[in-house]
């Protein structure tokens, strides 16, 4: 993970989750009708909601 | 002496809560369940102590979220003997960055590593001792859905609390440090003081720019917040990141040095558990298998109903019998006792079989962690309903009791988006209401016609999300869940859990049945019961169908919902115990429109009182005011819909 492209408040969110610059993500699973991505970081899965992914940049 | 027990959600910190207080804590695989404080008086290794259960919080950096709050409130105002923190083995690394926030405290700290069985089965192997020293504080295992480890816990708990030495500070990285020292010096103890932190803490606070603490510090004067800035800035600079996320990556890294540092292997399969989510939350197969699920839930549930009705019926004809042999035939006092038995055992024969099994099969359902992933796949569905996200969490939550479902709304940030989610959450059958689906429609109609309530329930809340969006703009936030792994779901938990919800059944509905019928059987003797049916005849016979008797009913059933179905037996003075006697007392039509309108109309009574608390008075009464609207105009489409259908 690069970056978030967002404000404070969803950097903290995201954060607080283990969604920090530099962390290894691994995306498992997208869900059905434009859902949420399953990922997983640092053996934890979180499920987020397509428009908060699109502002996690990564690069592989 | 105090011990408080802290850790991110799905740790199992509720279960080793429950494990000394008894079952008090609601444990749940699901955010929004641990959400409030909940507190126990325990006799633990001799002694009389106060142990609280924190809400689980991912951090102590309050920003928005409710939990982080109160959790972070609680443990500065509260100064507790002890915290002990409850670490997730199969995630130290994340979890620990909770524990290093906690270490800032200055309060003894004792650490449980618990789930070290699913540790052991992903392969991992922790070192405890190594982890005790990097930490600088008691480090013991357990395992907290078995009980183990948990009186070494405890009693390592209270001999850290009795020695009340506070364990050192984590050390991070030298710019931080250097900048976290400049300003703690003078202005952290300013603000700490303000603010009941610690001044290291509260400078950490500061150069994360935490908006409460900064404020503190700035009531001082506005000089010591420039000078805070500056070396902010200077931090910033050094680093090429905003201060908050300097100090969270410091801690990160701190985290992850520490993890290396006492995980002896790490696995690199994946084991078949993980596999099975490529299957469970696909995009293509994912809400089928969901359908699938749930299909199979009701489908048991019901058929256990089934069979658990036939021995129910019977212990309460007995039962029945037996009373009425002691009671005089005529006084006034026995029909109204006579119609107290009737009543309670015809209610709670047609209410407990089905009751029973679904507390099992959700308790199932919510331990085995499947119900993160409902959110998941259902999140891209309910986008087209204006309903983004974590709402999600408390609709689900409505399916158990509509109470904890208006509660759990705190998670959610904007008052918008929880002033939504608890009137949608109030819309969906809780088990008193699906006690009368299986009960009165299922038993008397059939499965199919039961399970269709439940599909024209939630079209019905998809249309009333859709025009309460329209209404209410705005736009909600995503979902960021986190999906804890799946595990066969424990006997012992799901047995507690049951006995909790049964316990309440029989503690609460059951006295409130027997007033309830004491009172209609007043009602009766004195005449008045049909001049409160007449006033509801518009609603009752001309516009659902129904026999008048039945007005009663609907009003006690405003107090619980289950009242609504147990009190027909005394209402249409049935004196056959069971479900064959309502067949024959009520017609198909009949059975619908009361079902439906049931579902549907005013919230109970706990349920009203809910709202109002969590989302105001207009709230609770435009919620009464809709859902009986709605149910009014339900209940009659399908008066008229299974008289088409029947006929």
């Amino acid at each position: 993970m690069r970056d978030v492209c967002g404000g404070k408040d969803v950097r903290a969110r995201l954060a607080s989750m283990g969604l920090l610059p530099g962390v290894v993500l691994e995306v498992i699973v997208r869900g059905p009708l434009g859902g949420p991505v399953l990922v997983q970081v640092d053996g934890t899965r979180l499920a987020l909601g397509r428009a908060l992914a699109r502002k996690v940049l990564v690069e592989p | 002496m105090t011990i408080v027990l802290a850790g991110q959600p799905n740790c199992g910190k509720s279960t080793i809560f429950n494990a000394v207080a008894g079952y008090l804590s609601a444990t749940a695989n699901f955010p929004g369940t641990s959400l409030s404080l909940t507190t126990s008086q325990v006799s633990v290794a001799g002694r009389e102590v106060e142990v609280v259960d924190l809400p689980g919080t991912y951090s102590l950096t309050a920003h928005h979220e409710e939990a982080e709050r109160r959790a972070l409130a609680y443990l500065c105002e509260a100064q507790p003997s002890v915290i002990v923190n409850v670490v997730d083995a199969t995630r130290i690394g994340r979890s620990l960055e909770l524990t290093l926030q906690l270490l800032e405290l200055r309060r003894p700290v004792v650490v449980a590593l618990n789930m070290l069985d699913e540790a052991a089965r992903k392969g991992l192997e922790i070192d405890t001792a190594a982890l005790a020293r990097e930490l600088g504080v008691p480090v013991v295992a357990t395992v907290a859905h078995r009980g183990t480890g948990l009186v070494e816990l405890f009693a390592a708990a209270v001999d850290a609390a009795d020695r009340g030495a506070a364990p050192a500070p984590p050390r991070y990285d030298r710019e931080v440090e250097e900048a976290a020292a400049r300003v703690s010096t003078t202005l952290g103890a300013l603000a700490g003081a303000a603010t009941l932190l610690p001044a290291r803490l509260a400078a950490l606070k500061l150069l994360e720019r935490d908006g409460r603490v900064v404020a503190a510090l700035a009531a001082h004067g506005p000089a010591l917040a420039d000078g805070v800035e500056s070396v902010v800035a200077e931090l910033e600079q050094r680093r090429g990141w905003p201060a908050e996320q300097v100090v969270s990556g410091a801690r990160h890294a701190l985290a992850h040095r520490i993890e290396n540092a006492v995980i002896a292997t790490s696995p690199a399969r994946r084991s078949r558990r993980e596999r099975l989510d490529v299957v469970l939350m696909h995009p293509v197969f994912g809400l089928p298998l969901l359908l699938c699920v749930l299909a199979v839930f009701f489908v048991s549930v019901f058929g256990l109903g089934r069979v658990l009705e036939a021995p129910i019926v019977r212990a309460f004809e007995l039962l029945a019998a037996a009373l009425g042999g002691w009671l005089p035939a005529d006084s006034a006092a026995g029909a109204v006792v006579r119609g107290v038995v009737l009543g309670l055992s015809g209610g709670v024969a047609i209410a407990l079989p089905y009751l029973l099994p679904f507390l099992a099969g959700l308790s199932a359902l919510e331990d085995s962690g499947y119900l993160p992933r409902i959110a998941y796949l259902l999140d891209g569905a309910l986008h087209r309903f204006g309903l983004h996200g974590t709402s999600i969490v408390p609709l689900i939550l409505g399916y158990g009791c509509s109470v904890p479902a208006v509660m759990s709304t705190r998670i959610l940030e904007h008052r918008r988006d929880r002033t939504i989610a608890a009137l949608l959450a109030t819309m969906v059958p809780c088990s008193a209401r699906t006690t009368v689906i299986l009960g009165l429609v299922g038993a008397v109609l059939g499965l199919v016609p039961a399970l269709l309530v439940y599909v024209v329930n939630i079209a019905v809340v998809a249309c009333v999300a859709l025009a309460l969006q329209r209404r209410l703009p705005g736009s909600p936030p995503g979902l960021v869940l986190e999906v804890p792994d799946l595990r066969p779901p424990s006997a012992r938990t799901m047995a507690a859990k049951t006995w909790l919800g049964l316990k309440e059944f029989i503690l609460v509905a059951w006295p409130a049945l027997i007033v309830a019928s004491v009172v209609l059987g007043l009602l009766e003797a004195a005449r008045l019961d049909a001049r409160v049916n007449d006033l509801l005849a518009p609603l009752t016979v001309t516009a659902l169908g129904l026999p008048p008797a039945l007005g009663l009913t609907l009003v006690f059933g405003v107090l619980r919902k289950e009242l609504a179905l147990m009190m027909l037996v005394q209402a249409l003075g049935i004196t056959a115990v069971g479900t064959e006697a309502l067949a024959g007392a009520l017609t198909p039509p009949q059975v619908m429109a009361f079902a439906l309108f049931v579902v549907f109309y005013v919230p109970c009574i706990a349920t009203l009182a809910a709202l109002w608390r969590e989302a105001g008075a207009r709230a609770a009464l435009g919620a009464a005011a809709l859902t009986s609207a709605l149910a009014l105009v339900i209940a009659v489409a399908g008066r008229f819909v299974t008289t088409l259908l029947a006929g």
